[in-house]
Parts: C-alpha cells; sequence; structure tokens
C-alpha cells in the first residue's frame, strides 16, 4: 500500500461514521458527567460570557481577555465549512441534515467546555508572564505517565495540519472567491494574505487577539445581517424550511416513498457531520487559544467554549442552512459551491457572500497559524516560532495560487487524527472537569497543578 | 517657640526646663486630643487635656508616651486651676508617672483605635471592667482614658488589653477602593474574597480579621466576612445571589472599605 492510498484508507476513518460516534460518545460522556453544563448552567453561562464582554480582565495569568481568546478560537472556527460545508450537508443529507448538526451541536458545547476548562488548568506559566498551552498540555501534563506522550503527538498532527486545513486550503478558497465575485488575480491574494498574515503573527498572540477582536465580531455580523435580509426575500418559505427540517429529520416523509431509514442515515451522517467537524470540539485546536485567556477559574472559559459552538453552529450554520433551504436551491444544485453562489438572490447578495467568505476563511489562516506555531514550540522550542511563520507565510501565498492536493489531503488526514489522541484524552480527565465544575460552583479558588 | 515629641522629653522634664523662663502656653496635640499647659511666675499654672482640666489632666498628660508638642511664650493660660509651687506639682507627676509605668499592656501610642479583642472562649469580667469595655470599645486609647478618674480608668483599661478583651490597633482610615465584582458560585453568601495583597494591608491596618463594606453603583449596601485569594487584584469576589441582591453583576464597580 502506498502512502496516497495509505492516506486516503486513514482519510475515510478519521472523517467517517466511526470516527462520528467516537465524537458523539465522548460529548455525551462529558455532558453527562458535568451535570449537563451547558444547559442546566445556560443563565450562568450567559452572564459570564456574553454578559461580561465590555469587561475588561484583571489580573489573573494569561495573555488575553477570554473574549478575546474566544474570538481566536472563533476565527479558526468560523470557516468555509460554515457556508460551503452547510451547504455540502444539506446537499448530502437533506433538510433533516440540520436537525442533526443541532444536536450534535449541543453535545459539541460539552466537549468544546472541556477543552477549554483543561487548556487553562494545564496550562504553563513562564517567567516573562507569558501562558502557553492547548491540547498537547493537557494530554502530557494530565495524562497518566504512561499516556503523555499523547500531547507530543497531538502537537505533531497540529502543527502540520495548520498547513492544510489552517492555510492551503483557506488560501486557495479565499483566492478562488474573491477571483469569481470581483476578478482578482490569485496571486495578488495570495501575495496579500501571507503578508497580512505574517504581519499579524509577528506581534504574538496579543497581536493576533487584537485583530480577531475586531473582525471576528464584524464578520460574523456582517454575516448575519446579510443573512437577516437575504431570509426577508424568502419570509413565506421559512416555516415550510422548519417544517423540512422536522420532517426530514426522523426520514418521515422519505419514509412515505419507502425509503425512510436510508434518508435518515444520510441525514444523521450528514448532520451531525457538520455538527461535529464545523465547531472543532473534539480536535482539541481551540484550547489553544482558550488557554490565553486571563481568568481565575478554567471553568469561566469553559463557558467560552459553550458559547464558541453556539455561536458557530447555531447561530452561523443555522442561518446559513436556512438561506439555502428557504432559497429552495438545494433542490436542484449540482455541487455546494453552485448552490452557495446560487442561495443569494440580493443585488449584490453573490458578492457580498464573496467577501464574507473571504474574511472568514482569513481569520482561520490567522488563528490556525498561532495555533500551528503554539504546537511546534512545544515540540521544538520557542527558536521555532520565526521559521515556522515565515514557512506559513509561503503556504498562505503559494496556497492561493492552487495545487497541492497531495498535501492538503495528508494535512487533512492529520488534521481529523487530531481528534484521537484529544477525545482519549478527554475521555480519561473527564472526571477531573468534573471536579473543577463542582469545585467553581462550590465557590472554591482553584489551584493549578504542579508544574 | 519650642517644639518637640514627648517621647524624646516627657512631660516632668519639659516643664522642669520651661517653667523657670518667660511664661506661655505648652500646646500637645495627638489624634483624638487636644492638650493645654499654662506656665507663669516659673511655676504651673493651667492644664486642660480634652474634657479634663487642673490635676486630671496633668495626670493623664504624665503618662502620654508620645504626642507632639509646641510652647509658645507669652500667650496667657485663660484661668488658673493648677496649685502648688513647680517642686510640687514635679513631685506629684513623678508619682503619677510612676503609676503609668506600672501599666504594663497600653500601647505606646495611645492614638491608637480600641477594638473587641480576637480572644476565643470564655471570659470573666467584673462588672466595672464590663461596663469599661463598653464604653472605651471602639474609641481610640487617648479618647478612652481622658475621662474623670483617669488612673483607674487606665488601670481597667490595661487589664482589658491584658485579659485580650480589648485590642488596640493602627486607627488608620482606610479609603475605599473601587473594586471590579466578580460573581462565585456556592452556598456562601457572606463570604467576600478580595486579592491576598489587599487583604493583607487591610488586615494589618484593622489589626486582625475584618468585614467589607461593599456600595454597589445603585447605592445598595451589605457587608462581608473578608477572605484572601490569589490572582485577583482589583477584583471583589462575591457571591452571586448576594451580588444580584446588591443589585450588581459582572464587571460592576464595588466601592469596597474595610471595618471591624
Amino acid at each position: 500500500m502506498d502512502l496516497l492510498t495509505l492516506n486516503q484508507v486513514l482519510n475515510r476513518y478519521v472523517w467517517g461514521p466511526e470516527m462520528m460516534i467516537f465524537f458523539i460518545v465522548v460529548g455525551l460522556y462529558l455532558t453527562v458527567i458535568t451535570g449537563f453544563v451547558q444547559f442546566t448552567k445556560i443563565g450562568v453561562i450567559l452572564r459570564e460570557t456574553l454578559g461580561a464582554i465590555r469587561e475588561r480582565a484583571l489580573g489573573f495569568g494569561g495573555e488575553i481577555t477570554p473574549f478575546q481568546a474566544t474570538m481566536v478560537a472563533l476565527g479558526a472556527t468560523i470557516g468555509q465549512g460554515n457556508l460551503i460545508g452547510v451547504t455540502a450537508a444539506i446537499l448530502a443529507g437533506g433538510p433533516g441534515a440540520v436537525f442533526w448538526m443541532w444536536v450534535a451541536g449541543l453535545v459539541g458545547m460539552a466537549t468544546k467546555f472541556a477543552e477549554a476548562t483543561l487548556a487553562v488548568h494545564f496550562r504553563r506559566r513562564f517567567a516573562d508572564g507569558s501562558v502557553s498551552g492547548g491540547a498537547m498540555y493537557y494530554l502530557s501534563r494530565g495524562l497518566p505517565k504512561s499516556l503523555a506522550w499523547l500531547g507530543g503527538v497531538w502537537a505533531f498532527l497540529a502543527a502540520v495540519a495548520a498547513f492544510g486545513i489552517g492555510n492551503l486550503t483557506q488560501s486557495s478558497a479565499m483566492a478562488e472567491s474573491l477571483k469569481d465575485a470581483f476578478n482578482v488575480p490569485v496571486g495578488l491574494t495570495g501575495l496579500f494574505v501571507g503578508v497580512v498574515v505574517a504581519l499579524i503573527l509577528a506581534g504574538g498572540i496579543r497581536r493576533v487577539a487584537r485583530f480577531a477582536q475586531a473582525v471576528v465580531p464584524f464578520m460574523v455580523l456582517v454575516f448575519l445581517l446579510l443573512g437577516i435580509a437575504e431570509l426577508a426575500l424568502h419570509l413565506g418559505s421559512l416555516g415550510q424550511a422548519f417544517n423540512d427540517i422536522f420532517q426530514d429529520a426522523f426520514g418521515l416523509r422519505a419514509a412515505a416513498g419507502g425509503v425512510g431509514g436510508y434518508a435518515l442515515i444520510q441525514a444523521l451522517k450528514a448532520g451531525v457531520g457538520r455538527g461535529i467537524f464545523s465547531n472543532e470540539a473534539g480536535l482539541g485546536s481551540a484550547s489553544i487559544a482558550h488557554a490565553q485567556a486571563q481568568v481565575d477559574h478554567p471553568v469561566r472559559q469553559g463557558f467560552w467554549g459553550v458559547v464558541e459552538v453556539f455561536l458557530d453552529t447555531l447561530v452561523v450554520n443555522t442561518v446559513m442552512a436556512l438561506i439555502i433551504l428557504a432559497s429552495g436551491v438545494w433542490k436542484q444544485a449540482t455541487s455546494p459551491a453552485a448552490a452557495f453562489v446560487g442561495a443569494w438572490q440580493l443585488p449584490a447578495g453573490p458578492a457580498l457572500a464573496s467577501v464574507v467568505l473571504a474574511l472568514f476563511v482569513f481569520t482561520t489562516i490567522v488563528s490556525w497559524g498561532f495555533y500551528g506555531e503554539e504546537a511546534a514550540s512545544f515540540l521544538l522550542g520557542d527558536g521555532i516560532r520565526w521559521p515556522y511563520r515565515l514557512v506559513y507565510m509561503v503556504f498562505a501565498f503559494v496556497g492561493a495560487l492552487g495545487g497541492f492536493q497531495v498535501f492538503i489531503s495528508i494535512a487533512d488526514t492529520l488534521n481529523g487524527l487530531m481528534a484521537l489522541p484529544n477525545l482519549i484524552g478527554l475521555l480519561i480527565l473527564g472526571g477531573l472537569v468534573a471536579r473543577l465544575v463542582r469545585g467553581f460552583f462550590s465557590g472554591e479558588p482553584w489551584t493549578p497543578p504542579r508544574s | 517657640m519650642l517644639e518637640g515629641n514627648l517621647s524624646d522629653l516627657p512631660l516632668p522634664s519639659l516643664l522642669q526646663s520651661l517653667a523657670p523662663g518667660k511664661g506661655g502656653l505648652l500646646h500637645i496635640e495627638l489624634p483624638g486630643l487636644e492638650a493645654r499647659v499654662g506656665l507663669g511666675g516659673g511655676r504651673v499654672v493651667y492644664a486642660e487635656a480634652g474634657p479634663l482640666k487642673g490635676e486630671e489632666a496633668l495626670t493623664l498628660l504624665a503618662g502620654l508616651p508620645r504626642g507632639r508638642f509646641a510652647f509658645r511664650p507669652g500667650e496667657a493660660p485663660p484661668e488658673v486651676n493648677v496649685e502648688g509651687s513647680l517642686e510640687a506639682v514635679l513631685t506629684r507627676l513623678l508619682g503619677v508617672l510612676d503609676a503609668w509605668l506600672k501599666l504594663k499592656h497600653l500601647p505606646q501610642d495611645w492614638g491608637y483605635r480600641l477594638v473587641t479583642g480576637a480572644r476565643h472562649g470564655e471570659l470573666e469580667l467584673t462588672l466595672d471592667e464590663l461596663r469599661a469595655f463598653t464604653e472605651m470599645e471602639g474609641k481610640r486609647v487617648v479618647e478612652a482614658l481622658a475621662a474623670p478618674g483617669v488612673l483607674e480608668r487606665a488601670r481597667l483599661l490595661d487589664r482589658l488589653l491584658e485579659l485580650g478583651a480589648l485590642n488596640a490597633v493602627p486607627a488608620t482610615e482606610v479609603e475605599p477602593v473601587e473594586l471590579v465584582a466578580l460573581p462565585i458560585y456556592g452556598k456562601d453568601e457572606e463570604l467576600a474574597y478580595i486579592d491576598e495583597e489587599l487583604y493583607r494591608l487591610w488586615a494589618e491596618a484593622m489589626g486582625g480579621a475584618f468585614q467589607l463594606e461593599v456600595t454597589s453603583p445603585r447605592g445598595k449596601e451589605a457587608s462581608f466576612k473578608a477572605a484572601p485569594r490569589r490572582e485577583v487584584a482589583g477584583r471583589v469576589l462575591v457571591n452571586d445571589r448576594a451580588l444580584r441582591r446588591l443589585r450588581a453583576g459582572r464587571g460592576a464597580r464595588l466601592k469596597v472599605r474595610p471595618k471591624r
């Protein structure tokens, strides 16, 4: 078996139904063991996160505010998967996929909550006041010694996958989108992306955070305004769209035609897949951003993990899904890209959607650049940061020019593989997360683990 | 004009050196007390210390371990309320000084405030001690002593301090500070946390454990038992339910001051 065949086999597994089941099982386990935190503490979560956006962090360890950390994480998770990916899920699984996407998102909230909580709990603080954390730290510091090597494996996967999922794929999508909408030469897009990304990453997490804090809320807001305007055009079809979602979710309509079971499985696969992979809950990537937050207790940052999934999957994905369903393009579209472009019927809608897509993928490139850099420095020390940034910049440039399909395919597999050590770690560390939650809601102070 | 501190030059020595010269008024000041001693004709003719006059005032001033003084020659005493020659007055003062020196538990700074002691367990007090305790608690030492029967009051206070019924603590007036509210959760709604460094400073000023008096931006007030917590500089951690009773939430700027 050659490398490419091996990659294809692995890729099918890491993004396939077996892995989805693993994601869901871990998410459900974390939901139960934390006392259904994403549901029972929803009031506290909202007050502690969205209710405290304007508050400036004071004291505590960490480098950036909890809000900034979440914007960095959202910058990475909100990408073309939220637009083209959601469209593809509906084309593959029908409207019912949206329901299962919601369900998977709700379960994923507990997973992301655990990741963000553990990221802060196991982060390292250095003499210069900087901090570093993420899945590689909670795996290497939190797991039994015999499994601590999983932290190194995860860091390797993240450092390499960043060039694919976070860089080449995104840069290429941005260049294509701007070329189609405004005829911008792909080389020019690549040059812009490469230089600007390098400038942002050069400023370390503080500059990445300032960038994300300004751009991510803006792009989400623009998308939501655009989406609401588009939905206003199809106001009469919205009721039917929701009806389709719930009818198809359980294969009821298909059952009448005799293919209910098959339709249900398709909806489940497509919806759960989108609900899991769109928000990256389970991959462990966002934990790198959450680890940087200035918080007095890890659980407080865990709340932001819940909000991150909520905004990604239940808000952005839902708006996109409703646009696709209410516009009716999903019934006759031949490809996700065609359906995505065809769904926008506002004047200048497709052009504006292209700008939004460009923003979505650009923030993904920046955030993943930081993730990859952190993962690489975990393995090779701080000296790797600048070489990593420069190589990342070059990849961002050449990614816009297209090609590199083999590398992108391997990086995609490595990206999926990140979930394996992370989910194993979350299963083992679930008890600790539960203890941290109980301690937090008993008013106990947080005691960081000893180095 | 001669100026100094009684800690460097005790009152009997000061009067001995000043009386033979030109007459005038000796002004003595410390937080909680203003006193004047009049000199004229080579002897002490007048004494006033807070509400005390004459011999009682001199008795109090003789025991004063420290306090700023300034002698203003030429200022006339308002009246004559001390009788006897300079030698007689000094002899009486030296006798009083001996009595003061026997009181080992009085603090060196009579500007200190008297607060309930942190002593645990039961305490047996005589009726006089109990009365003195009730009367003196919360006052500065000098205010507690500046009443008729100075030495007897001083003995009672010395005993209360010895028993630990009262504590003399620096009477620092702590200005309220603005701290940002951070909700905590759990059953204990009477406990609030501040940064351990601020806690240490306030505990020193308060002479031990203290309460936090919290005022919300809407003017609602509440008191909490104070406790220290690491790395929460600029914050006050208050139970979520208590915070809501203050009509405040996370991020609210609360005025916080320590109190006994």
